[in-house]
């Protein structure tokens, strides 16, 4: 009956103006640092906006329903993050080399202040890893909400942010002391 | 542990990795164009849906729903001697000789009257007769002919109310009766026939189903309250 509802608000087009004004604000507010953290993940930010992008469509299309949720922003960026992973499912190896290889291109010129590029250090951490650590140091969420979006705890938020942070730090230890 | 985990130096680098901010204006409207096709999708996906339903109810309602009773002719035959099951009436049908012709009559009100084997004649003994109903109430037979339609003494009952069906293999007829006013509903041809109105007036109705090479012809009549069915077969 809902579906039905939606359906001729849709078509009379009633409801559009007030989910239009609510995802506007919300879309301009969240958009940019959702994509950009999501870009580390996903290896370019092409891919992270269209995630990204799906995710504010399906926020648009059950409004109704999301606009009731205590945080309809964590909703939208579960759906994107859902959204990556079920790509980098679909993507074969040979995708995946390829998207890495590009993020990796893509990070040309960015470099850690040792001079070590640092897309390929990324690259080398496991991707709940980066994933964590692209929604806390880029996006700026605090490690309770990094939780709620990745569905761990507090504790396993903060291992991986240690971690992350320690690996990046002595691969690049590791880089200086090779010759 | 939050001094542990925070470097403004990781974060520094991280921030210049996920690389400038995007355009929103021009990604909002991405996003706009994306729902309204998802919409227009959604839309078109219901209305043929809608329109599947209706065609299946419409397509079920033309059947009949399997709610009236149908009579079915006998198989074709060159003559034709009609028979009842009623042993009050008198022997009064003759076997016909005519070719190509075949004759089916029914009585309505539940009784059938139906033909019997070529070249058999026991009329008025019900011996021979083959009732699809037990409810009988035949004033006495009624003999048509193919095409003519011709009758000996008629056989007629009052016509039950409401909606009924009369069938052959051309086809079958829907038809109600309100009061003595008979109305044609619908006239399904079976595959290969094609139905044709002669007559829907309150009073009679009748519709023939052709495939080319033979004719069915379904005629219900109704006479001062009195009315009878007739199903004939042509060729």
């Amino acid at each position: 009956m809902e579906y039905l509802a939606s359906i001729v608000s849709e078509i009379s087009g009633t409801a559009d103006v007030a989910v239009t004004t609510d995802l506007d604000t919300l879309f301009r507010a969240h958009y940019g640092r959702l994509v950009r953290a999501l870009a580390l993940v996903a290896g370019s930010q092409e891919a992270a906006a269209d995630a990204v992008q799906e995710a504010f469509v399906k926020a648009h299309l059950h409004w109704r329903r999301v606009q009731r949720y205590d945080d309809p922003v964590g909703w939208i960026r579960r759906v994107a993050i859902n959204k990556l992973r079920d790509e980098h499912r679909r993507t074969g190896r040979k995708d995946r080399a390829v998207e890495r290889l590009q993020g990796e291109l893509r990070s040309e010129g960015v470099q850690w202040s040792d001079g070590a590029d640092a897309g390929a250090l990324l690259a080398e951490l496991p991707k709940q890893q980066r994933l964590a650590m692209a929604l806390f140091y880029v996006e700026g969420l605090s490690v309770a909400e990094v939780a709620e979006t990745l569905e761990i705890t507090d504790g396993a938020v903060r291992f991986h942010l240690h971690q992350g942070r320690a690996r990046l730090r002595g691969l690049v230890e590791d880089l200086k002391e090779t010759p | 542990m939050t001094d542990d985990i925070r470097d403004p130096e990781v974060e520094r680098m991280l921030g210049r990795l996920s690389g400038a901010y995007p355009d929103t204006n021009v990604a909002f409207q991405a996003v706009q164009g994306r729902v309204r096709q998802v919409k227009r999708r959604r839309a078109f996906v219901a209305s043929t849906a809608a329109c599947a339903m209706l065609f299946g109810v419409a397509a079920v309602a033309a059947q009949g729903g399997g709610r009236s009773q149908t009579v079915s002719p006998a198989a074709p035959i060159d003559s034709s001697v009609v028979a009842t099951d009623s042993s009050a009436a008198p022997s009064t049908d003759v076997a016909t000789s005519l070719p190509d012709t075949s004759v089916v009559t029914t009585v309505v009100d539940s009784s059938v009257v139906e033909t019997s084997a070529p070249d058999t004649s026991t009329p008025g003994s019900g011996s021979d007769a083959t009732p699809t109903s037990a409810s009988t109430s035949t004033d006495g037979p009624t003999t048509s002919e193919g095409g003519t339609a011709s009758s000996g003494p008629s056989t007629s009952a009052t016509l039950p109310q409401g909606e009924r069906i009369w069938s052959s293999d051309g086809g079958s007829v829907t038809v109600s009766n309100d009061n003595g006013t008979l109305r044609l509903l619908d006239a399904s041809p079976a595959a290969g026939f094609e139905a044709t109105r002669l007559d829907a007036s309150s009073n009679r109705i009748r519709v023939e189903f052709s495939d080319g090479n033979t004719t069915w012809r379904i005629e219900i009549r109704t006479d001062g309250g009195k009315a009878r069915a007739e199903i004939t077969r042509h060729g």
